[in-house]
C-alpha cells in the first residue's frame, strides 16, 4: 500500500525584546542563572503582569509578514499546570482568541503553499538544569533557572498541508527567513530562539481521514527537522504496514541516533483548565495601529526575490545571501540608490564578497556611507580605478576614510595615458629579456609577470587591460 | 473632629512626636492583641525606624506628608518589603516579601506607618475569620463572638481601638462584612480604583483593597492616600477620585433616590437588623431622601456565580505555592510531583483546598461551559441590573449581612451556610461597585449592625458624602477608639 | 446574641437537584490540584463540594440572555509599557527559597 505523511508544524520564535512579555526583567542571553528576574517572573505573590508595547508590535509584524488576518480583540488565557520551571503554576499565552488567524507561506522552489491556521503570543518557561547526570531520567535533582521564564514568544501553528520532510525543513527556512528578516526574531537556532515540534501522521493515498499523529517535539535545527520527520514517516509506515497501529504519542528526537522514541507518557491526559487571565485586559489592536505598522514594514523576501532577480538580474546567489544577512541587504539597497554608471549586479559583486568578508572579519557596523560605495564602483565601471585598487581601497574605506583621501594615498587614480604606460613597459621590457623571449615564444601567461612589475612600479594604478595589450603588443612573434 | 485629622494635628503642632505615637500604638497592641488575635505580627523595627526618620525631618524643618506618624494596620495579604506575608497561612508562614504593594506605598507616601499585620481568613478565604492558621479573631464587642472575615483582623484592629486605620481586602465582602460585626466603617472602593498590585491574589476580577476606620471622614482621608492609577496593575483604573474628605458637606438628601432590594428586606434578614437598617432608611426619607423598594431577583445567582468564578480564580492563583521558589516544602518527597503535592496539603487549610477543588472543577474540561461559562454570563446580567438600577437610584442601600456576629463555630462545618452570610455583599464585588458598610445600631445582644451603602461605578465621593450625613444623622457609639489623650499622657 | 441560624435553610432555592450532573471524579481534580488528600478528606470534601455544585445549578434554571445589555463600565485602559528593561536583585529571593543553588532552585528528581 502507498503512505501519504500528513504533517503540520508548530513554530516556536522568541520575539526580539530587551525585556519579558509581562515584565520588566531583561531577556539577554547566557547570564548567571536568576539574574534575569523580577517579581513577576518569579511568580510571587501578589506580583501582576503588564504588557509588553514592543512585543505585540513584533507579533503584528509577524502576522503581517505571514499574511495573517490581525485580530483587533485577543484574549489572554491562563494555561494551568504544575512544573518546577513554570513559576506562577500556569503560562499565559492566548486560547480562543489568538492575535492572528488565517496566513500562508510560499516555498518558491518546491511551488507549493503552505497555510498557517493561526499565530498566538505567550511566555516562555524557565530552564531546567538536571543534576548529577545528563538528561532528566537519571538525574538526582534539578535547579530551575527563571531567566527564561517570561521571555516573549509566538506559537505559529500551520495547517496540516506538509507532505514530506523535504517540505517540512523548506517550511521551518522559509519562516525563519522572514522572521529574521524583518527583525521579528534574531532566529538563533543554539539559544532556543527558533525552535519547532512536528505534528505527523499518514494514511493510504486517497483516504480523506486523518491517521493517527504523533508529536516529536522540540526540534531545533532545519537538519534535525528534516530527518526527524522522515525517520517517523518510516516509522509509522512500518508499524501499519505490520499490522500495529499508532499510539498517540508525544515524541523525543535523539540527534545522534537520528530516532524518535516516546516520551515517558505524563501523568494524566493533560487538561491545562484554560480561562481568560483576569489580571489582563483584553488585547486591542487598532486597524490605525495595524496600517501604522504595515507601512513600516521593510520589503519582505519573497518580494525581494522577485525584484532583485527580474529587475536588478542579481545572481541567485547573491539574492541568497542578502536574505540571510539583513545588515548586508540594508547596506547594498542605499548604496544600490546611488549608482549612476555601474549595475547593481557590479556593486552585488563587491557587495557580497569583499564588503560582506570584511565586516565579518572586523565585526564592527561599518560606518562609511553607503553611496561611497556606489561612487567608487561607479569609477570602477569609467576605468578611473581598477578592480584591484578596488580590492585594495575597500578595506581603507569600510573605516570611514573619504573616498579621495584613499586614493590619493595610493597615488591617484588609474593610468591610462597610453604614452606613460609605454614608457613604462618598454623600460620593464628591457629589464627582463628573458621573460619577453619565453612570451614571443608562445608563453603568454608570463605576461602576468611583467603586468606584475608593472603594478609594483605604480602602486597597482596602471590600467591593467592596457598594459596587457602593451605588453603582447611588444613581444609578438616575429 | 476625626480620629486621623487630630492625631495629624497633634504630630504637625510638635505636641507628639511620630516615634512617641508609633511606640504608644505598638505597646497598645503588645499588651491588648490577646483579646481579639487581631495582630499576626507587629512590624517594632521598621516602624519605629520610620517614624525616627519623620521625627527628624520634622527637626529639620521640612514639610512631612499630612499623616505622617499615624499608624495604620495591613492586612497580612500585603506586600511591605522586608517584612513577613503570611495570608495567615501556613503555606507562607516563613516567606518575607522582597517588594512593596502599591495600596501600601500610596499610604506611606501620605505619612501613614505600618505597624503591623492583622489576621484574616486563609488567602481570604472566609466569612469569620476561623481560618486562619494564626487562631481565629475575636469580636471586640463580645469575645465569643466571630469578628466577621475574611479582613476580621483589620477590622477588630481598628474597632478595639488598637490603630485608628486599617487596610484590609474585599472580594465578597471581606472588608464590609467585618466592618458590620465590628461596628466600624468599611469601605470597598470601586474595581480598578486601588491597585492590586502586592495584594497576594484570591480571586483576581474580585479583589479590592480598602479602609476600615471609625468614621467616614477617616475613610475619605485613607482613600485619598490609597488610590490612583498603577501602571504596575492592567486592572487599575485611571478615573480620577477628585476631592472626597473636603467635600462631606452634604445637608440634606433632597431630590435624592434611594433604592432598597426587597430580597435584602425580607424574613431571610434578622428581625433585629431588619429593623435598625428600617430606622436608617426613615432618617434618610426625614432628611428629605424619596426611599423606595425594589424588585432584586438575583440573589441566590450571585451567590451561585461567585462561588464559581472566585474558586475557579482562586484554583490558579494558589497554583504558584508549590514549595519550589519559597514558601512551605515537604523535604521528605522524593521526586518533584510528590514535593508538590505534600506541600500544597501541609501548607493549605481546609476551607482552601476545598475551594481550590471546587475551582479546579468548574474549570475542568466538560465542566467549563456548565459553570465558568454559565457564571460569566451571569455575571454581566448582574451587573446589567444594576446599571437598571441606579438609572432609577442615586443609591442602593441594604444591611450589610442578614445577621449580626454569630458564635465561633456556628457555621464552621457547614461552608453553604456560611457563604450565605455574604449573599447581600457578593453582588456588589461582581459588578465592581464601590460600596460602604456602616454601623447603625446594636441588636437586642448589644451586637453591632452594619448599613450598606453601594453607589454607580467610580461615583466614590457621591458614596462617602451620603454615608458622612447618615453617619451624623445616626451618631453610632464605637465600643473603643485610639486612646489619644493616653498618647499625650505617656509622652 | 441572636444566631439566626435557620436563614440558610430558608434561603436554599425552590427546585429539583440533578445530583448525576455533579458526580465528581474527586482523584482527577485532586491529581489536577496538585492535593493529594486523604480519603476521609476526599470523602468530605466530595460531599460538601456537590451541596455546593447543587446550588450552583441555580444557573442553569435560569435563561441566559446571549448578550450584555451594556458596556462593561469597568473597562480600563489597555496598558501596555515600554519595553525597558529593569534589574531586580533581592536577597530575599534566596532566603525565601527551600533549597537554592548556584544553578537555580533546587527540586527533588523530576522522573519517578
Amino acid at each position: 500500500m502507498q503512505f501519504e505523511p500528513v504533517i503540520g508544524l508548530e513554530i516556536h520564535a522568541q520575539l526580539n525584546t530587551k525585556s519579558k512579555l509581562f515584565c520588566t526583567a531583561s531577556t539577554e542571553f547566557g547570564q548567571l542563572p536568576n539574574t534575569n528576574v523580577s517579581p513577576v517572573s518569579l511568580g510571587l505573590p501578589g506580583a501582576l503582569p503588564v504588557l509588553n508595547k514592543e512585543a505585540v508590535q513584533l507579533a503584528i509584524m509577524a502576522g503581517i509578514a505571514l499574511d495573517c488576518e490581525i485580530q483587533e480583540r485577543s484574549i489572554w488565557a491562563r494555561k494551568n499546570y504544575f512544573y518546577a520551571d513554570l513559576p506562577k503554576g500556569y503560562q499565559i499565552s492566548q486560547f480562543e482568541h489568538p492575535i492572528c488567524l488565517g496566513g500562508r507561506v510560499h516555498l518558491i522552489d518546491l511551488n507549493k503553499t503552505v497555510r498557517i491556521t493561526r499565530i498566538h503570543m505567550e511566555e516562555d518557561a524557565g530552564k531546567l538544569n538536571h543534576q548529577g547526570a545528563d538528561g532528566i531520567a537519571g538525574a538526582t535533582s534539578s535547579a530551575a533557572d527563571l531567566n527564561r521564564a517570561g521571555v516573549p514568544l509566538i506559537e505559529i501553528v500551520s495547517e496540516p498541508d506538509i507532505r514530506t520532510a523535504q517540505e517540512a525543513r523548506a517550511y521551518m527556512e522559509k519562516v525563519h527567513q522572514i522572521l529574521t528578516f524583518i527583525g521579528v526574531c534574531d532566529g538563533d537556532l543554539e539559544k532556543g530562539s527558533f525552535r519547532c515540534d512536528a505534528n505527523i501522521s499518514v494514511r493510504p493515498v486517497g483516504e480523506s481521514a486523518f491517521g493517527t499523529r504523533t508529536e516529536v517535539k522540540n526540534l531545533n535545527s532545519f537538519r534535525s527537522i528534516e530527518r526527524a520527520v522522515e525517520f517517523e514517516i518510516n516509522r509509522q509506515i512500518s508499524v501499519i504496514s505490520s499490522g500495529g497501529a499508532i499510539v498517540q504519542q508525544t515524541m523525543n528526537f535523539d540527534d545522534t541516533s537520528g530516532e524518535t522514541t516516546p516520551l515517558r507518557s505524563k501523568e494524566n491526559a493533560h487538561d491545562y483548565r484554560y480561562f481568560p487571565d483576569p489580571d489582563l485586559q483584553p488585547l486591542i489592536v487598532t486597524a490605525s495601529t495595524i496600517a501604522a505598522i504595515k507601512s513600516s514594514m521593510p520589503e519582505l523576501p519573497d518580494a525581494i526575490q522577485e525584484r532583485y532577480s527580474t529587475i536588478l538580474a542579481l545572481p541567485a546567489h547573491d539574492i541568497k545571501v542578502y536574505l540571510q544577512n539583513r545588515p548586508l541587504f540594508d547596506l547594498f539597497e542605499a548604496s544600490c540608490a546611488h549608482l549612476k554608471k555601474a549595475t547593481p549586479k557590479d556593486l552585488s559583486k563587491w557587495v557580497v564578497g569583499d564588503l560582506n568578508a570584511l565586516i565579518k572579519e572586523s565585526n564592527t557596523p561599518i560606518t562609511q556611507a553607503p553611496q561611497v560605495f556606489a561612487e567608487l564602483v561607479d569609477r570602477c565601471s569609467a576605468n578611473d580605478v581598477s578592480t584591484k585598487m578596488v580590492k585594495d581601497l575597500l578595506p581603507v574605506l569600510v573605516k570611514g576614510t573619504p573616498l579621495d583621501d584613499a586614493i590619493k594615498a595610493m597615488g591617484g587614480g588609474q593610468i591610462s595615458d597610453q604614452t606613460e604606460l609605454t614608457t613604462m613597459v618598454d623600460a620593464v621590457l628591457n629589464e627582463h629579456p628573458d621573460v619577453v623571449e619565453k612570451i614571443k615564444n608562445g608563453k603568454t601567461n608570463s605576461a602576468n609577470f611583467l603586468m606584475g612589475q608593472i603594478m609594483k612600479k605604480t602602486q597597482g594604478r596602471a590600467n591593467p587591460d592596457a598594459v596587457l595589450a602593451l605588453i603582447l603588443d611588444a613581444c609578438k612573434p616575429q | 473632629m476625626t480620629t486621623l485629622k487630630a492625631l495629624a494635628n497633634l504630630i504637625q503642632t510638635k505636641r507628639l512626636g511620630c516615634e512617641e505615637l508609633i511606640r504608644y500604638v505598638l505597646a497598645g497592641i503588645a499588651s491588648k492583641n490577646n483579646d481579639t488575635n487581631a495582630f499576626i505580627e507587629s512590624f517594632n523595627d521598621q516602624a519605629i525606624s520610620i517614624a525616627k526618620q519623620q521625627d527628624k525631618a520634622i527637626a529639620n524643618g521640612e514639610t512631612l506628608p499630612p499623616f505622617a506618624g499615624i499608624p495604620m494596620a495591613i492586612k497580612d495579604n500585603m506586600c511591605l518589603e522586608g517584612e513577613h506575608v503570611s495570608c495567615a497561612s501556613k503555606m507562607l508562614q516563613n516567606y518575607r516579601s522582597p517588594y512593596t504593594a502599591t495600596a501600601v506605598l500610596n499610604a506611606m507616601g501620605h505619612g501613614f506607618v505600618p505597624v503591623g499585620r492583622t489576621n484574616m481568613d486563609e488567602f481570604a478565604m472566609g466569612s469569620s475569620n476561623e481560618h486562619s492558621f494564626y487562631g481565629p479573631v475575636s469580636n471586640p464587642w463580645n469575645l465569643d463572638a466571630v469578628s466577621g472575615g475574611s479582613s476580621g483582623g483589620s477590622a477588630a484592629a481598628v474597632a478595639s481601638g488598637l490603630v485608628p486605620f486599617s487596610l484590609g481586602s474585599d472580594t465578597g465582602g471581606s472588608i464590609r462584612q467585618p466592618a458590620s460585626f465590628c461596628g466600624v466603617v468599611g469601605l470597598k472602593p470601586t474595581y480598578g480604583r486601588v491597585s492590586r498590585y502586592g495584594l497576594v491574589a484570591f480571586a483576581s476580577s474580585l479583589d479590592q483593597i480598602g479602609p476600615f476606620t471609625q468614621s467616614v471622614e477617616d475613610a475619605a482621608y485613607a482613600l485619598e492616600a490609597i488610590c490612583g492609577f498603577d501602571p504596575n496593575d492592567s486592572t487599575s483604573n485611571a478615573q480620577p477620585l477628585g476631592p472626597v474628605s473636603s467635600e462631606l458637606n452634604l445637608e440634606s438628601f433632597k431630590g435624592k433616590r434611594i433604592g432598597v432590594p426587597n430580597e435584602l428586606m425580607s424574613d431571610h434578614i434578622a428581625p433585629d437588623v431588619k429593623q435598625a437598617i428600617q430606622a436608617v432608611l426613615d432618617q434618610m426619607a426625614a432628611l428629605g431622601a424619596h426611599v423606595e423598594l425594589f424588585d432584586f431577583p438575583i440573589l441566590d445567582e450571585s451567590l451561585a456565580t461567585y462561588y464559581i468564578i472566585a474558586p475557579a480564580e482562586a484554583s490558579s492563583n494558589l497554583s504558584r505555592f508549590d514549595g519550589v521558589r519559597y514558601g512551605h516544602r515537604n523535604t521528605n518527597a522524593a521526586t518533584l510531583k510528590q514535593m508538590i503535592q505534600t506541600s500544597r496539603d501541609e501548607g493549605f487549610g481546609d476551607e482552601v483546598k476545598r475551594r481550590i477543588i471546587l475551582g479546579t472543577y468548574v474549570l475542568s474540561s466538560g465542566y467549563y461551559d456548565a459553570y465558568y461559562g454559565k457564571a460569566q454570563q451571569m455575571r454581566s446580567v448582574v451587573t446589567d441590573t444594576y446599571t437598571n438600577a441606579f438609572s432609577a437610584y442615586d443609591l442602593i442601600c441594604t444591611p450589610t449581612a442578614p445577621t449580626t456576629a454569630f458564635k465561633k463555630g456556628a457555621h464552621l462545618n457547614d461552608p453553604m451556610s456560611m457563604y450565605l452570610s455574604d449573599i447581600a455583599t457578593i453582588p456588589v464585588n461582581l459588578a465592581g461597585l464601590p460600596a460602604l458598610s456602616l454601623p447603625c445600631g446594636l441588636d437586642a445582644n448589644g451586637m453591632p449592625i452594619g448599613f450598606q451603602m453601594i453607589a454607580p461605578w467610580f461615583q466614590e465621593r457621591e458614596l462617602m458624602r451620603a454615608a458622612h450625613l447618615v453617619e451624623s444623622a445616626i451618631q453610632f457609639k464605637p465600643k473603643h477608639q485610639l486612646n489619644i489623650e493616653g498618647a499625650l499622657n505617656a509622652v | 446574641m441572636v444566631i439566626f441560624n435557620s436563614f440558610s435553610v430558608v434561603w436554599l432555592p425552590q427546585f429539583k437537584y440533578d445530583l448525576s450532573m455533579t458526580n465528581i471524579d474527586i482523584d482527577a481534580i485532586c491529581e489536577l490540584s496538585a492535593l493529594s488528600l486523604n480519603q476521609d478528606q476526599k470523602n468530605e470534601f466530595s460531599k460538601q463540594i456537590q451541596t455546593i455544585l447543587t446550588y450552583m445549578d441555580v444557573l442553569n434554571a435560569r435563561p441566559m440572555p446571549a448578550q450584555s445589555q451594556h458596556e462593561s463600565p469597568l473597562q480600563a485602559v489597555a496598558i501596555q509599557r515600554d519595553d525597558q528593561p529593569q534589574s531586580f536583585q533581592h536577597d530575599l529571593m534566596v532566603e525565601n527559597a527551600p533549597d537554592y543553588s548556584a544553578e537555580g532552585f533546587v527540586v527533588p528528581k523530576i522522573a519517578s
